[in-house]
């Protein structure tokens, strides 16, 4: 498959792009979407496919998200922009009262197969209400398929699922992952079946369980095991929490019998907490040490850059836990 | 026509039980569709409950206890 | 504009049955017979009768959780309603989405929601999909007067201003928002004068005479397909069994609930089609029997169906199932 160096940003563009050539049931609507104000992942697309395909909107993230499901539940394939992860509280409504019910509550007679894309903003410097990871929320809500990718490739295979999706997907892009590069294949037909986590560094002695930016941590926490600790961390990137691969993680964790789960969330309650609790439903007596979970601090995120660096999961927050899992007898000493 | 059992109405969104305080007709009584014939409080609020049909009325519900709501408490035999 | 005799005795026809399945669920609950949870359209039926003549079966229709009369407007086997709300594998959606949540797209119903204000943002995005789609259909949002102030509402209303979209906004304003009156929910006295802060025309009409309302909403319907945007529609009116069933209604003044009844657009229209001699009360009876007996042969074959099985909790949530531990 011919494949290409490219960002984040571009691959995810590369997608839309294709999904709008190749069907013209989809269509974008969001704030500052369309040129000359875009600047993301859309900039370029309206003046390719039409300012009608490609749709500026007011500041009405409720409306927004209504009117893509409105127009889903009549058969078309929107992909709604709520631009800053922290504005999805006031579309949140329409998601988890319209858009991840309809198919149950009308016994399929009507469904919403709506995307939505969204950026956390994290690490940036923005402030509690522009920094929000908040992934769990929607976890937490039958109906709805939750996506975070970590590198260009499984954006842009990962979105194009989404968008022909028969189900609502929420698309959750990282600011800080936008920039980064890496090949990704240009045929229009690809796409990573959502639900398929991906091992993304093999290992024997532990498994770093990760999504999204963490991922990137848990590969720099890895190379510093084997570089330093003589320690071979398997790193699963879960790239979708709905559906959960929990087949992947529970076989890698079988083998390892230690585990880490890392996320931009904060720990307190967030997607590590299911995932751990599922570990131990599946392999208690067979794990050497209480699985770990490194999250974000559980604080309204702090603005000044020498704060946040506290806040954010490492990879020498990693390290410290997988050593923890490496130290801690089955007696439970828990360094 | 089958007989009515009489239940113990859901009147109101949020009521899950209600205390049957009184019976307005005795048993064996003819009652006609539409009257009053018994009486449950729900919420320290009494009200009166009408017969759903009309025929002779035979109660197995005692007053003073406290039903779920779609409990049977008698029926109405035509 | 004048209806034709036969219009006006669909008109009758349609409000008798809202009516008719409005006090049949009011009777059933209250005596114990059977147990649901409902909404009371009752007096409000001018409205619903307006719509039914008025849209085109394929026009659309968003309704909210007090659409019993909305729905039978629009066509909705009463069977399917009764099913949803008595929980019945005959429901519209065998039971799984309840009385707040019917839905019907054959017969354009796309949307009941439970949420005050959720439905007018979808209606915009059905619109729209009308208008990629070259289609001159028109999506109709009935709300109430609470759902005006919400901010969904004005998003909706913006947007559907903004982009010509063929809307019509019909607001069924029964004087309260739940149960407080609108006099405390907003400093208008019109609702329909919010229509100008969208840049969309508002209209204000009579809601318990089904002929102003049918009037008012052709004019809507017709701008609204031939691309010239949407309106909105204030009807006036009044519930008479409070915001749910049960509902005590200690809240409504007892002199405006009487003068309320004394203008029950149901008696009132029915007096119009005599003193008209568009019926004769001979005629009116036979409707009047005719719905009473529809909506009891519909609540039986209900109560003789089945519950949905278990297997329905699986059905449904994805368009595939996922394995989640239970």
């Amino acid at each position: 498959m011919d494949s290409k160096e490219m960002t984040m940003r571009e691959a995810l563009n590369l997608a839309l792009d294709q999904a709008l050539e190749k069907d013209e049931r989809v269509f974008l609507l969001g704030e500052d979407i369309a040129d000359p104000g875009a600047s993301g992942p859309t900039a370029g697309l309206s003046t390719k496919y039409g300012h009608d395909r490609v749709m500026d909107t007011p500041i009405s993230e409720a409306a927004i998200v209504g009117a893509a499901i409105g127009a889903a539940i009549d058969g078309l394939l929107p992909v709604a922009e709520i631009m800053i992860m922290d504005f999805i509280g006031i579309a949140a409504d329409q998601i988890i009262n319209n858009a991840a019910k309809l198919r149950f509550m009308t016994a399929g007679r009507t469904t919403a197969p709506i995307t939505v894309r969204t950026q956390v903003y994290g690490g940036l410097a923005t402030g509690a209400t522009h920094s929000q990871t908040l992934e769990a929320w929607f976890m937490h809500i039958p109906g709805m398929k939750v996506i975070v990718p970590s590198t260009p490739r499984d954006g842009k295979g990962l979105l194009t699922s989404a968008i022909f999706d028969e189900d609502p997907c929420l698309f959750v892009e990282t600011i800080r992952l936008q920039g980064q590069k890496g090949p990704v294949p240009t045929d229009p037909d690809f796409a990573i079946p959502l639900g398929q986590a991906d091992v993304k560094r093999p290992g024997t002695d532990v498994t770093l369980i990760c999504y999204g930016r963490s991922v990137h941590d848990a590969l720099a926490a890895a190379a510093t095991l084997q570089d330093e600790h003589a320690v071979s961390a398997e790193v699963v990137d879960l790239r979708t929490l709905v559906p959960l691969d929990v087949d992947t993680m529970v076989s890698s964790v079988r083998r390892t019998r230690r585990a880490v789960v890392v996320h931009d969330a904060v720990r307190f309650a967030g997607p590590g907490a299911e995932i751990v609790a599922t570990l131990q439903a599946e392999l208690f007596g067979e794990l050497e040490a209480p699985v770990e979970r490194v999250g974000a601090r559980f604080v309204p995120t702090p603005a000044a850059a020498a704060l946040e660096a506290q806040v954010y999961p490492s990879p020498a927050r990693v390290v410290q836990a997988a050593q923890r899992t490496l130290q801690s007898a089955k007696a439970g000493i828990h360094g | 026509m089958a007989d009515f059992v009489v239940r113990i109405p859901r009147v109101s969104v949020a009521v899950s039980e209600a205390e049957l305080v009184e019976l307005l007709v005795d048993g064996g009584q003819h009652v006609e569709e539409g009257a009053p014939i018994y009486v449950i409080a729900t919420e320290k609020v009494e009200q009166e409950i009408e017969a759903g049909a009309s025929g002779t009325v035979q109660w197995t519900g005692e007053v003073g206890t406290t039903y779920d709501i779609g409990a049977p408490i008698g029926v109405i035999t035509a | 504009m004048t209806r034709s005799a036969e219009v006006q005795r669909r008109i009758y026809a349609l409000m008798v049955l809202m009516k008719a399945a409005d006090d049949r669920l009011s009777k059933g609950i209250g005596t114990g017979e059977f147990i649901c949870v409902y909404w009371p359209s009752r007096g409000q039926e001018a409205i619903a009768a307006a719509m039914g003549i008025s849209l085109r079966r394929d026009d659309q229709l968003v309704t909210t959780y007090r659409g019993l009369h909305d729905l039978i407007g629009k066509g909705v086997p009463l069977e399917e309603i009764y099913g949803e709300m008595m929980g019945r594998t005959l429901g519209a959606s065998r039971g799984k989405g309840g009385t707040m949540h019917i839905a019907n797209p054959e017969a354009g119903v796309m949307l009941s929601t439970g949420i005050v204000g959720a439905g007018p943002p979808v209606g915009v995005g059905l619109a729209m999909a009308a208008k990629r789609k070259g289609l001159d259909r028109v999506t109709v949002v009935s709300f109430g007067v609470g759902a005006t102030t919400t901010g969904s509402f004005h998003e909706a209303a913006n947007m559907a201003a903004l982009w010509d979209l063929p809307v019509v906004f019909v607001c069924q304003n029964n004087l309260y928002a739940e149960m407080t009156p609108t006099r405390d929910t907003m400093k208008l006295e019109h609702v329909a004068d919010r229509a100008a802060g969208y840049g969309m025309p508002g209209v204000r009409v009579d809601g318990n005479d089904p002929l102003a309302v049918a009037t008012a909403l052709d004019e809507a319907l017709n701008k609204a397909r031939h691309g010239d945007g949407p309106t909105f529609v204030e009807c006036v009116t009044f519930r008479f069994r409070g915001h749910y069933f049960g509902d005590r209604m200690r809240y409504i003044p007892k002199d405006q609930l009487d003068s309320a009844l004394a203008a029950d657009p149901v008696p009132r229209f029915r007096a119009h089609l005599l003193d008209t001699g568009v019926a004769t009360d001979e005629e009116l009876t036979r409707v009047e029997a005719v719905a009473a007996q529809q909506v009891e042969t519909a609540l039986q074959t209900v109560m003789s169906a089945d519950a949905p099985s278990i297997d329905e909790l699986d059905r449904d949530v994805y368009a595939t199932p996922i394995r989640f531990p239970v």
